[in-house]
């Protein structure tokens, strides 16, 4: 027994030693690792927490009396708008509508030239215009007014994370109440780390359960802000020390505002909803401000399982969980007994899905991307939060998209090819501004993948002849709109080169022909005859003058359409036509603010004469020609009789390009149809192109044709059967513009080939 | 003092009489909401907030493309920033809306000053 005593002593002498040293030993690495720890938590929450994408925004749709509009654009864009139908008006973003009258409560909005205060409106629209706007109010007159813009995509961090920031007093109590009775009671009073909560956690793992449970919401804004999602003891760890580090740094209300910007909602296809700010607007179109307790109370059940209590799928269960936090806030007094069974009783209805993604249109947005990186870091669009307006309309979008889809499905029907064998691509542009309205660039719309309307260079064929006859028409000395032209055999000879000879689409050669009537029919041979007459670098230099900045190749058979370019080159080119001979370069951006709306840049309007009036003017009168009884005579007759458009089709060898470009008053468009692998698609211009391009004008909102007679220009009489210049008096004419230099003799002949000069009664009759 | 007398002239109609002839000032535009852009824009420029000026009018533009004196109006804004290569272009387009004569010659006037 007396030996056991110093052997005791001995023991335990040596296992405080023991225990002191492992103190030691492991206290140093721990203050090492706290301090580390501290020194992450701060340094990331310091400065900018978030990285806000940049925000894209359609053209705001203008109201004003007057307008061309109709009661189902409206309609279109205020559900864009996620604008809410009620029987009755109380809040913005609300509106009700009967037949052709409409009231509409406007959101407030930050544009970029100034902010408009939310405004409730009555609109009245009487064949298909605008009527009247007044103040739903007092019921005054009202001269102008915009709806806020759709937002039609973001520039977003590369996982896609899309918010809303919201400051803590944005956020109704009712959600903060919520949030706090059903995730974490003791938020007010721990410090980032619950002990009652700890000891549950310890008890799971003696009980060889999961560690679950249990976590603040300082400990959750860890663990989403700075840690994996992996279950360890390890990170359970570091994350309570983390949550204690926060809480030591930094208030509850800093805290919590932060969690309330990240926590995550769901996916919208490519597109991370995180953040309260959003969610409310993802899933009832509202701000967070307008939120309700049962809206509230739905949003913080969601943050147990955002996929397995996703309203729109699973309502019931929705349901049973939004009514836990219900009875949370009701059990711990945050609401009275007839708020709680209001909210009980009041079904879960959330907005349809927006189901965009990053964005429902990527080709326009990748054109937007594209010019904005001009002027700003990569880095810049995807963190500070811009707001870009741009120049899309959704409505025109819509129609291009669904005429495309549509039309070449069909085309592939009715020429037996295999299906998906057909791609295309449309470019929409206004006339008057060089503002780009619609861009497809895919058959698959949402596809965000190779974007055709700018990036598929291809041989654009007979598109190209309006830059011959306008080099032509030019010289009003020498070519007039009835010059005979020869579309006889002809073979061009060229050092070096192998001796090229055009023919023609039908294998047919017409003897001498009209000049405006080889361009309505689309003789190759004349069209090469003539350019080579001109010159191949005048032609080309005149394609320059009409837009293309490229260089070009200078060789004969680029004049009938060898030369590779985009369809939104080739739409840059007809719209200089369109114009009046004006270039403007073509915008998607009009302005961009700051994420709190303070201006920075403005992408001008910006004009620049490039092809005088006279010959101008002339070559929109022919190109109405091809419409009217040329390639592209198969145009809807409502559209031919209501649009005077003007246009070329184009078709390459093989029948391996589709080409369709038009315009009419206000609209210009080009269509492209073709295949990736340059297989043939058995389709010409006209029985391709042609048909997306009639679909789209027959539905789109548009202008006909009304360009003022230049000075020098008159209207003269050509034959209708003939093409060429007749008498005055004669029957069966058409009248055709011509330079006053073009024509000195007076002709005395009906039907017959005459260059001569008649100042006939035409003058009088169409010099408008 | 150029740019007020011109654009007075751009919109006028002189009304001949027995007596002095009289000058009769139109409207730039029949258009309410234009006529608001107008006004606005014209009291940024006299602010010498060119670029809000433009945007104002730009809007103008969109509703009432055709508006040889809107075009004007614009070719005015960017002549008051120095961008006369721009004004010039913009006067030109002007020039090809214009159905007045003596609209016409106030905007060949306004590009021959600015030679």
């Amino acid at each position: 027994m007396p030996r056991k005593k110093p052997s005791q002593r001995k023991r335990r002498r040596f296992s405080w030693r023991a225990l002191s040293l492992v103190l030691v030993g492991f206290s140093i690495p721990l203050l090492a690792y706290i301090a580390y720890l501290d020194r992450i938590v701060v340094q990331q929450f310091e400065g900018k927490r978030f990285s806000i994408p940049a925000r894209v925004y359609s053209r705001p749709l203008e109201l004003y009396p007057g307008k061309d509009i109709t009661a189902k654009q409206l309609g279109f864009e205020l559900k864009q708008l996620n604008y809410v139908r009620n029987a009755s008006i109380t809040s913005s973003g609300q509106y009700k509508s009967s037949e052709n009258q409409f009231e509409v409560f406007i959101r407030p909005f930050t544009f970029w030239d100034g902010e408009q205060p939310a405004s409730h409106i009555k609109i009245a629209i009487s064949n298909g215009k605008i009527k009247t706007i007044r103040h739903a109010n007092n019921g005054d007159n009202m001269d102008l007014i915009r709806l806020d813009p759709i937002q039609i995509g973001g520039i977003y961090p590369n996982q896609g994370e899309d918010r809303v920031l919201v400051r803590l007093n944005q956020v109704p109590q009712s959600l903060i109440k919520a949030l706090i009775a059903t995730e974490d009671k003791r938020f007010y009073q721990h410090y980032g780390v619950d002990p009652k909560a700890v000891l549950r956690a310890i008890t799971t793992l003696f009980t060889g359960q999961r560690i679950q449970g249990g976590s603040t919401l300082t400990q959750q804004l860890v663990k989403n802000f700075f840690l994996t999602r992996e279950r360890t003891i390890s990170r359970k760890l570091k994350e309570m020390i983390m949550a204690a580090l926060l809480e030591i740094h930094y208030s509850k209300e800093d805290i919590l505002e932060t969690y309330l910007n990240e926590v995550y909602f769901g996916q919208d296809r490519n597109r991370a909803i995180h953040g309260f700010g959003l969610a409310s607007q993802f899933f009832f179109s509202r701000n967070i401000e307008h939120l309700e307790i049962h809206q509230s109370a739905l949003l913080v059940g969601l943050l147990k399982g955002p996929i397995f209590y996703n309203p729109r799928k699973h309502r019931q269960r929705a349901q049973k969980r939004r009514d836990i936090v219900l009875k949370a806030l009701y059990d711990q007094q945050y609401i009275n007994k007839k708020d709680y069974d209001l909210a009980l009783n009041t079904p879960v209805a959330v907005n349809k899905l927006p189901n965009r993604g990053q964005s429902p249109y990527p080709a326009f947005l990748e054109l937007v991307v594209r010019q904005l990186k001009r002027d700003y870091r990569d880095s810049d669009l995807r963190s500070e939060g811009l707001r870009i307006f741009t120049t899309l309309d959704p409505y025109i979008q819509g129609i291009s998209e669904e005429a495309l889809r549509n039309k070449l499905s069909s085309l592939e029907k009715v020429k037996s090819l295999p299906k998906n064998h057909l791609q295309g691509s449309v470019v929409l542009v206004d006339v008057n501004t060089g503002e780009i309205e619609s861009l497809v660039g895919d058959r698959k719309t949402r596809y965000q993948g190779f974007n055709r309307a700018l990036d598929a260079h291809r041989q654009i064929g007979s598109l190209i002849k309006p830059a011959i006859y306008l080099t032509a028409l030019s010289q009003s000395e020498t070519y007039h709109l009835a010059s005979p032209l020869n579309d006889t055999p002809f073979t061009w000879k060229e050092p070096g080169v192998q001796d090229w000879q055009p023919q023609n689409y039908d294998k047919k050669f017409h003897g001498e022909v009209p000049l405006w009537l080889t361009l309505a029919k689309s003789y190759n041979v004349a069209a090469a005859r003539l350019g080579t007459e001109l010159g191949v670098k005048n032609v080309m230099n005149t394609v320059h003058r009409l837009g293309i900045e490229k260089p070009l190749p200078e060789y004969a058979s680029g004049l009938l359409g060898t030369v590779h370019l985009s369809p939104y080159e080739v739409t840059q080119i007809y719209h200089t036509i369109a114009n009046g001979g004006f270039k403007m370069p073509f915008r998607a951006i009009r302005e961009v603010t700051t994420m709190e709306g303070q201006p920075l840049n403005r992408y001008n309007l910006s004009v620049d004469p490039a092809v005088a009036p006279a010959p101008n003017y002339l070559i929109v009168r022919a190109l109405q020609e091809v419409v009217n009884q040329g390639t592209a005579i198969g145009l809807p007759n409502k559209v031919k009789k209501q649009l005077k458009p003007a246009g070329k089709t184009g078709t390459t060898d093989d029948l391996r390009d589709s080409w369709f470009a038009g315009f009419t008053g206000d609209k210009v468009g080009v269509v492209w149809v073709g295949n990736d692998q340059n297989e043939s698609i058995k389709l010409t211009g006209a029985s391709g192109a042609l048909k997306i391009w009639g679909e789209i004008f027959n539905h789109l909102p548009s202008k006909p044709i009304e360009i003022m007679t230049p000075e020098a220009v008159e209207y003269l009489g050509v034959s209708k059967s003939t093409g060429f210049l007749i008498s005055e008096g004669c029957h069966n004419a058409l009248a055709l513009p011509f330079h006053e230099n073009s024509v000195s003799d007076r002709s005395n002949y009906c039907g017959r080939k005459s260059t001569s000069r008649i100042k006939s009664w035409f003058k009088g009759l169409f010099n408008r | 003092m150029i740019r007020k007398i011109l654009f007075c002239f751009t919109v006028v109609i002189a009304t001949s009489c027995s007596q002095l002839p009289t000058i009769v000032s139109a409207p730039v535009s029949h258009n309410g909401a234009v006529i608001q852009l107008v006004e606005e824009a014209q009291d940024h420029s006299r602010l010498e907030q060119y670029a809000m000026a433009e945007a104002k009018l730009e809007r103008a533009l969109r509703l009432e493309p055709k508006n040889a004196a809107l075009w004007f109006e614009l070719a005015f804004v960017k002549k008051d920033k120095d961008d006369l290569m721009s004004a010039r272009s913009v006067a030109l387009r002007a020039k090809s809306f214009s159905t007045s004569a003596s609209l016409t010659r106030n905007i060949e006037l306004f590009i021959e000053d600015l030679k």
